[in-house]
């Protein structure tokens, strides 16, 4: 009995595999298998998924590199430089510590090298050490030579990336800054990035003076001559003077008002042409009669800041550096004289062709880094650049807003609106005011020779005004020597 | 007329003597006379035209304002520990390398003696540059090798400890040498125990040396947290427009050059007497 019993399971199985093995190749459900003409279909529409695919484009190392920073949150160590006063270092510190705190995977090993200058050499000498920081600033006249060594990146990509870009975007700083750093480099490119340490000259004068004499502030050279005569004819001191830390600042915005080209759209150096050489008789002959003068030869000043002299009343107008406002105030215990001081935009040649100039700095990306580092060091740049974060440094420091953002932060509208009370902040917004009451700022092109240019217009701004050389021959000297 | 008599003459040449030193004793100090004072002083009498000489109030807060705006005591505690590890090795050195002049025989001592002593005739400017490419070579900027390595040969300390072994008599070398003492043992048993205040000016002198040294730690270091006191307080006090705040700047100079002072006065024996030692014999 058992035997047939388990012959009967046995046949019953194998009828049960036999059915099932039927209906697999029929399809599991009763479907018919394809047809020549649904197969040849079926490999057509593969063959046609597979060249899809194949023609879609790859991931860019940069793409990878977002993804990796932002998505899969790789740990990533950047070195970011500046070059600042110690006294507004801090305010700096806090915005990377803020910086790092929304972003926890990326260090920043930030540091303050000093003063522009002693941060332009140590750059140059770490390029040599192959030790550069990831992000640094820069002053506009050491591009060219940077990029042509190929020490920095192109920052474009990143400006413009969908995801990381700052182009379009309400953050996006003004036009002419973006034009200034597009300047630097090829068109198609853009090397540098408005840093949050611009400024702009100003005129600053002695309101109390002004307003006793029913003046209000020159907006030509042409007024400007006129008060200095008065005031020299009345104080016997000089009525104007102009800060040269920026070496060829002066001639650099008299001559451009006069009509001078001074740097060429493609490149070339032109300064020793009729309207150089009117703007340097002009100051020169104003300075003879004792009506201009230099911070050189004031007796409180020295050096190339006017602002010594002025809050002694040595003088009554300079052009300086809105960013300095805080040090033409006049503090009687410090000994200075007593006196309320205003603050306009720098005067013009011709007030329907004006030229006002930007000043500072831009930031730069080091090649050697990685890609994830270079993401990284966008995203500090475009943290520092976020209006938000800006209002302190903005306030305390007296740098020009870069974007309409930034001046639009109601903290900030309240800091221009406030009311005249004499202290450093409210010249500070005056100034900024001053500046912003401008259309747009210009800039020179920068060359491989912009500060070469700078250094010797410089010497021969001193030469001309306080050596007294002859305007026309040291011109032609500089020129010569720049070819 | 006749010469002056003798103890007019000698009291003159004595109130002459002492009225040149007194003024160039004054010369001297002025400078520190000026650091102090500024570094009292209020930021409104500091920029005060013509210069006040004296405080007119005291304001003892500019210390702590200096010690709080730059990481001084940072600064300092890498200036001690350079200057130890400069000086620790360094001193090593030194009584090897004069030893080796002084005592032993060898083709070419002399040519090799000129030759150290030559590099002290080179400025330390003229080889910044090749130093600097040797180490970015090695990829030490902004290490402590960096700062330290550089500094453990310096010709002058073995000029002088040179001079000093050559005064220890033959007699004692070669009542050493019947007895059996090796080289070193000679050194380190006899020679440098009669040596110990010159090697204390060695070293003392090194220290000097590390605290006011600029352009070579300058040029390695970048990073605050290996800053000495010398480039790390060049910055410190300066605001965005490039203006100095003086009085911090005096009160932070005070603050680094007290400990020098102070070191020169509880060892200006040892010192004196080392230098002594070290000129009698050339």
């Amino acid at each position: 009995m058992k035997p047939r019993l388990l012959l009967a399971w046995l046949l019953v199985l194998v009828s049960v595999l036999a059915a099932c093995g039927r209906h697999a190749d029929e399809g599991g459900g009763g479907t018919p298998a394809p047809t020549a003409k649904e197969t040849e279909t079926r490999a057509t529409e593969a063959k046609a998924e597979e060249t899809a695919a194949d023609q879609a484009p790859e991931p860019s190392p940069l793409d990878e590199a977002i993804r990796s920073v932002l998505v899969d949150r790789k740990e990533v160590s950047i070195s970011f430089w500046t070059g600042t006063g110690a006294a507004n270092f801090p305010v700096l510190e806090e915005m990377v510590r803020a910086f790092q705190q929304q972003y926890p995977n990326i260090k920043v090993d930030f540091s303050n090298q000093g003063p522009l200058a002693e941060l332009t050499d140590k750059l140059t000498q770490n390029i040599v050490a192959k030790s550069t920081p990831t992000l640094s600033n820069l002053d506009a006249s050491t591009f060219p030579e940077y990029i042509a060594s190929g020490a920095i990146v192109d920052l474009l990509p990143y400006y413009e990336h969908p995801e990381i870009g700052l182009a379009g975007k309400a953050t996006d700083p003004f036009s002419y800054y973006i034009d200034e750093v597009k300047s630097f480099s090829p068109q198609g490119t853009m090397y540098g990035f408005p840093t949050n340490k611009k400024t702009a000259d100003v005129l600053v004068y002695n309101k109390t003076y002004f307003d006793a004499k029913g003046w209000e502030p020159p907006a030509t050279w042409d007024d400007v001559v006129r008060y200095a005569k008065a005031i020299k004819e009345e104080t016997g001191k000089p009525g104007f003077s102009f800060d040269n830390a920026y070496g060829d600042a002066p001639f650099a915005l008299l001559s451009r008002q006069w009509g001078s080209p001074y740097i060429r759209d493609d490149g070339a150096i032109d300064i020793d042409n009729e309207a150089g050489r009117a703007a340097l008789k002009f100051y020169r002959e104003n300075m003879d009669l004792g009506y201009f003068t230099m911070p050189a030869l004031l007796p409180s000043a020295g050096g190339k800041y006017s602002s010594n002299g002025f809050v002694k009343e040595e003088t009554y107008m300079f052009v300086g550096a809105a960013a300095g406002i805080q040090f033409a105030i006049p503090n009687p215990e410090s000994g200075h004289s007593s006196f309320e001081i205003g603050v306009a935009p720098v005067p013009q040649k011709d007030p329907g062709n004006p030229v006002y100039y930007s000043k500072g700095e831009n930031y730069a990306i080091f090649s050697n880094s990685t890609e994830e580092e270079r993401v990284a060091a966008w995203l500090l740049i475009a943290f520092l650049t976020d209006p938000g974060q800006n209002v302190n440094w903005l306030i305390r420091t007296g740098n020009l807003p870069i974007s309409q953002a930034m001046l639009d932060e109601p903290e900030y509208r309240n800091f221009l609106d406030a009311e005249a009370d004499n202290t450093p902040e409210y010249y500070r917004a005056a100034a900024v005011k001053a500046v912003l009451s401008v259309d747009k700022l210009t800039f020179n092109k920068a060359i491989p020779k912009s500060a070469a240019l700078a250094e010797a217009v410089g010497q021969m701004w001193e030469a001309v005004m306080i050596g007294g050389g002859d305007p026309d021959k040291l011109l032609s000297e500089t020129a010569a020597k720049l070819q | 007329m006749g010469a002056l008599p003798v103890k007019t003459a000698r009291l003159l040449r004595q109130m002459l003597t002492h009225a040149f030193l007194s003024l160039s004793a004054v010369l001297v100090l002025i400078p520190f006379y000026w650091m102090a004072g500024t570094s009292l002083k209020p930021s409104a009498e500091v920029e005060r035209v013509p210069p006040t000489l004296f405080p007119g109030h005291f304001r003892w807060a500019n210390y702590i304002d200096a010690i709080r705006q730059a990481p001084l005591l940072t600064y300092l505690l890498n200036t001690i520990i350079v200057g130890i590890a400069v000086a620790a090795v360094g001193t090593i050195i030194t009584v090897l390398s004069a030893y080796a002049f002084a005592r032993m025989h060898f083709p070419g001592r002399q040519t090799l003696f000129f030759t150290v002593l030559a590099m002290m005739m080179i400025p330390q400017e003229m080889l910044i540059i090749t130093n600097f490419r040797t180490i970015a070579e090695f990829g030490w900027m902004n290490t402590w090798q960096a700062l330290i390595v550089p500094f453990w040969v310096n010709p002058f300390n073995i000029f002088l400890l040179r001079q000093t072994f050559m005064q220890i008599p033959d007699e004692l070398y070669w009542a050493a040498k019947v007895e059996g003492m090796g080289h070193f043992r000679y050194l380190t048993r006899v020679m440098l125990p009669l040596s110990r205040s010159t090697v204390a000016v060695t070293v003392i002198f090194t220290m000097i040396w590390i605290w006011q040294t600029y352009a070579w730690p300058n040029l390695v270091t970048t990073k605050d947290e290996l800053r000495l006191v010398s480039n790390g307080l060049q910055n410190a006090f300066t605001n965005s427009v490039g203006t100095i705040e003086y009085e911090l700047q005096m009160a932070a100079a005070m603050l680094v050059t007290l400990p020098l002072i102070l070191l020169f006065l509880l060892l200006r024996k040892p010192i004196l007497s080392g230098m002594i030692h070290g000129g009698i014999k050339g």
